[in-house]
């Protein structure tokens, strides 16, 4: 009854919002990567875990463990169904993964089967040749992309409606043709596909900006442009973004955080103040910075909107590129 | 003899692996091929060895019969229930069952055998988990 | 001049003493590692990276700890290999295949120490041509296309034709079964599910772990539960110890060979150590023709692989180094090391981090010595292994191939699929189908699919794109060489022979 009392006065105190911070705790705080350990959602758990020690927000180290499968497909399948409401475990997902929600590889499960919690940083898709191709900035390619469309082989990292995909699709449409009639190679990765633009075989990459760093440094590739709203910091400062050469194509890759769909608003309201108190800190911006991030913080509603909004937006362009129904 | 049977259900493997395959659908393409043929010529493969072993098949194997044939009925039940309660039970329960039962089955003592399970079981999940930081479950009972 | 006084300074760097101290720790912990049955470089790798990055250590002493490891784990794999028939990954497949039957044949000491050593060798050339052309071989990296790939699996293929086995219908039926498992998962062209039967577990397809430890490690278990023998393992006299020089001279150049066409493999991005060992394996059966014991303890059969697995770990550090794209799965994990560390590996890897770039060679100079050290001591106490009792061989067998699958992808889906497959795999192997080609069938299926339909994609569908550059027509060339060479130098060779007889007359 003492118990049940105490609950109950947690409850009210949290509806007051006066103290939400006391009601829960993790115990054993732990991020799952949904992919095998070294690869981006990997990362993201590190920026996490690391983020939130160094900011003083979580005292206790965060365990990261994996769940390799479908893009995060797995993982989400099982936040749905024998963790459903682990206030303990977060589960990094991507850009990726939206896309993946949107046209419905997630199996049954939709964007309201989560709680989206928070996000770690952002990434931007870039539009990369090599450093002796001809095409100067992204005006030149697109013309020539006008002019021949076959002549020009787009590869990327992702099969058809991935997210290199999409970008490469958003490029033809700007160049004003079919992106169904433009030459596509599929590769496992940003590693085989810029070895495949190193050595002659596709001519334009649509990859990721944070990737290029070591291969702009040598002087082998070209960024024709970014695809952020606005031009990045240094050192990509320099590269022009596709809007301001009069293309209206951004891509955001952005990575974050949820949680089961049936944890507790204790536990959730938990980890968001936990979020938002960390991203304001210096330690957070260098862990991020330091991971190849961009910044872009958005915790709780603000960030269950904009998946919601960022997933629509995915089905619509599905829709339209002729994937799904 | 199972030879024969053998091919009989490669022949069905095929033909249920073009089948599948025939379903695939796919948006659209940009290379001639698609996912389809390869499949289709992988069954197709498949269904002539098929027929050949059918028509020519080899020697008879020799199966596990008797003691041997129950032996490995058991160590296959052992392991699919050790599939199936590895989680909800954890490593260390299950692996005590399984290693002190195989032990058992296969004639070493009672004693030896509980004795073996147990220290793969306990200190063997500490030498994983702690030592070499392999992700083991802990059982979810016990959470 | 100019490579030798980077790689003086990067000895400064692998000789101070911790980093000495984790190139013998990561050498030791990843032998023993890679001894367990079903637990290979992949695991050995993850297991000891989050405590690499636990301890802060500086990123090149973790880099040298780790690669340690995944070269210990390289050698150590060969034991569980020969001993138990139980690989570890997909590059010890082929080791099994004369390595085991030259332990049941009493000689289990002698393959332990023949593989060490062909192992020393294949490592040492692969550093040493790293050391010297690495940076030209990124080079050769970049010029494989698909088309290239493409045509380098045929010669893959073509090599293989030798395996045939006691059947050549049931090798094909093994390969071809092979080949479907690669089809399983997202088509990686159309983004489509294949054969997935709408399971999110499948969309990724079957991992090449399980697809190995259900093969060889669950069927082994049945295989050993049924088979003749007794209590023990098949061979209860361990056989004499040592390996005489004269043994290992005799297959100089078996180990020669291996070593560099592992290298090039390794170098090769998407091809690793298990293209490498079956490559060589193939090559040198052919080579030997009708001289040739494959598949029944063969020391070529067993040499040849060993030395290629561990010259294709050296041949993909090179695209991990120079261009920042794995070569082989492990490396893969290791690329991801060195992000974690806040390391972009590429072109500019050796200019901007030499400490790191050329401490790492170093450390792995000192890391092949010391694993030949390390290893050729344990060889006595590895062969014992082989004289446990069954009762107790079996269950750890099989608790260590349940924590080498949970432990990766933490599903008990695989661990099913690990069941499944080893079912399948004792009753393959009771049918006389040889589990090699389905492992071969699974590796290469993927690497030729995927790239055939890229050429084409790039093509536009014009075939031509397969026969265009001459590294295309090179290796058609090779493949249609290894498929016919054998049969025409063996009639040349029985003529030499009829040719003496009739001299003798």
């Amino acid at each position: 009854m003492q118990h049940f009392r105490a609950l109950a006065l947690a409850a009210t105190a949290l509806a007051f919002s006066i103290a939400p911070a006391l009601a829960f705790e993790p115990d054993s705080p732990e991020c799952i990567a949904p992919a095998k350990p070294g690869g981006g959602f990997d990362l993201t758990c590190r920026i996490a875990a690391e983020g939130l020690k160094a900011s003083g927000q979580l005292d206790q180290p965060m365990r990261v463990t994996f769940m390799p499968g479908g893009i995060g497909a797995v993982a989400y399948n099982h936040m749905n169904t024998t963790r459903n409401d682990d206030g303990n475990a977060i589960v990094a997902f991507s850009g990726g993964s939206l896309l993946n929600l949107a046209q419905g590889k997630f199996g049954q499960f939709g964007v309201d089967d989560a709680r989206w919690l928070a996000s770690a940083g952002t990434d931007y898709g870039a539009i990369v040749v090599k450093a002796d191709a001809p095409w100067k900035d992204l005006k030149e390619l697109l013309d020539a992309m006008k002019s021949d469309l076959t002549s020009i082989v787009v590869g990327a990292g992702g099969t058809i409606g991935s997210q290199d995909w999409m970008k490469a699709a958003l490029l033809a449409q700007a160049a004003g043709a079919d992106p169904k009639q433009m030459r596509y190679v599929a590769f496992e990765g940003g590693g085989e596909s810029i070895t495949n633009l190193l050595g002659g075989h596709i001519q334009v990459y649509t990859g990721d900006i944070s990737e290029q760093g070591p291969h702009i440094e040598a002087g082998e590739v070209r960024v024709l442009a970014v695809l952020a709203p606005e031009r990045l910091p240094a050192p990509y400062d320099q590269i022009p973004t596709a809007v301001e050469q009069g293309a209206d194509v951004t891509w955001e890759i952005i990575r974050g955080y949820y949680m089961g769909p049936k944890v507790s608003d204790e536990a959730y309201d938990w980890w968001v103040d936990h979020f938002e108190a960390m991203y304001g800190t210096p330690e957070y911006a260098k862990v991020r910075e330091d991971k190849g991030l961009f910044e872009l913080n958005m915790a709780g509603d603000e960030l269950t909107k904009y998946v919601k909004e960022r997933v629509a937006f995915y089905k619509d362009l599905a829709q339209k590129a002729g994937l799904t129904q | 003899m199972s030879d024969r049977v053998f091919a009989v259900v490669l022949l069905l493997l095929a033909a249920g692996y073009a089948w599948v395959a025939w379903q695939i659908e796919v948006p659209f393409q940009y290379e001639p091929l698609g996912p389809k043929p390869w499949p289709l010529l992988l069954a197709a493969l498949l269904a002539v060895c098929a027929l050949v072993v059918l028509v020519r098949p080899g020697r008879e194997p020799g199966w596990p019969r008797g003691v041997e044939m129950r032996r490995s009925l058991l160590l296959l039940l052992l392991l699919v229930l050790y599939a199936l309660l590895f989680q909800p039970l954890g490593y260390m329960i299950t692996t005590f069952v399984v290693c002190a039962g195989l032990a058992f089955m296969l004639g070493a003592g009672l004693l030896y055998a509980l004795g073996f399970g147990l220290l793969v079981a306990v200190p063997g999940f500490f030498l994983f988990t702690d030592v070499l930081k392999l992700n083991l479950p802990w059982g979810e009972v016990f959470r | 001049m100019e490579v030798l006084s980077a790689l003086g300074s990067g000895f400064l760097v692998a000789l101070t003493p911790l980093n000495l101290a984790m190139i013998l720790f990561g050498c030791f912990t990843g032998t023993l590692i890679g001894a367990l049955p079903g637990i290979g470089p992949i695991n050995g790798v993850a297991i000891l990276m989050p405590i690499a990055y636990a301890l802060n250590f500086p990123p090149e002493t973790a880099l040298i700890l780790l690669t340690g490891v995944y070269y210990g784990a390289e050698y150590g794999g060969r034991v569980s290999s020969i001993l138990l028939n139980v690989p570890g990954d997909a590059g010890a497949v082929m080791t099994t295949l004369d390595g085991n039957p030259m332990a049941r044949q009493g000689k289990a000491a002698e393959a332990l120490a023949l593989s060490c050593w062909s192992s020393f060798i294949g490592g040492t050339t692969a550093i040493i041509l790293l050391t010297l052309i690495g940076p030209l071989l990124a080079k050769l990296a970049i010029a494989f296309g698909p088309a290239e790939y493409v045509a380098l699996m045929v010669f893959a293929f073509a090599t293989l034709a030798s395996m045939v086995g006691t059947s050549a219908v049931k090798t094909l039926i093994g390969a071809t079964i092979g080949l479907m498992i690669a089809t399983v998962g997202v088509d990686s062209g159309t983004g489509v599910n294949r054969f997935t039967f709408g399971s999110p577990n499948l969309f990724d397809g079957i991992d090449f772990l399980v697809v190995v430890i259900g093969l060889f490690g669950i069927s082994e278990l049945f295989t050993l539960l049924h088979e003749e023998g007794g209590e023990f393992l098949g061979a209860t006299k361990l056989g004499r110890s040592t390996l005489k020089m004269a043994d290992l001279l005799a297959l100089k150049w078996t180990i020669v060979r291996s070593s560099l066409v592992g290298f090039i493999i390794g170098v090769l991005p998407g091809t690793g150590a298990s293209v490498a060992s079956a490559v060589t394996y193939g090559m040198e059966q052919r080579i030997a023709g009708a001289s040739g014991r494959f598949g029944e303890g063969d020391p070529r059969g067993l040499a040849a692989p060993e030395a290629a697995n561990n010259a294709s770990a050296g041949g993909s550090l090179v695209p991990m180094l120079t261009l920042g794209v794995p070569g082989s799965g492990t490396t893969a994990i290791l690329l991801g090391v060195l992000l974690l560390f806040n390391i972009q590996p590429g072109p500019l890897l050796f200019t901007q981090q030499p400490d790191l770039a050329w401490g790492l060679i170093a450390s792995m100079y000192i890391g092949n010595v010391a694993l030949l050290v390390i290893n050729l001591p344990l060889v006595g106490i590895f062969a014992r292994l082989i004289m446990l009792p069954k009762a107790y061989l079996i269950p750890v067998i099989a608790v260590l191939t349940f924590i080498g699958v949970f432990s990766v992808s933490g599903s008990t889906f695989d661990l099913y699929m690990m069941l499944a497959l080893g079912v399948l795999g004792f009753l393959l192997r009771k049918l006389n189908v040889s589990l090699a080609p389905v492992i071969l069938g699974v590796v290469l299926g993927e690497i030729f699919e995927d790239n055939l339909r890229r050429a084409l994609s790039i093509s536009g569908g014009d075939w031509k794109v397969l026969f265009e550059t001459p590294a295309t027509i090179l290796l058609w060339v090779l493949a249609v060489l290894i498929l016919f060479l054998p049969s025409l130098l063996g009639r040349f060779g029985r003529r030499k022979v009829e040719d003496t007889e009739t001299a003798a007359d």
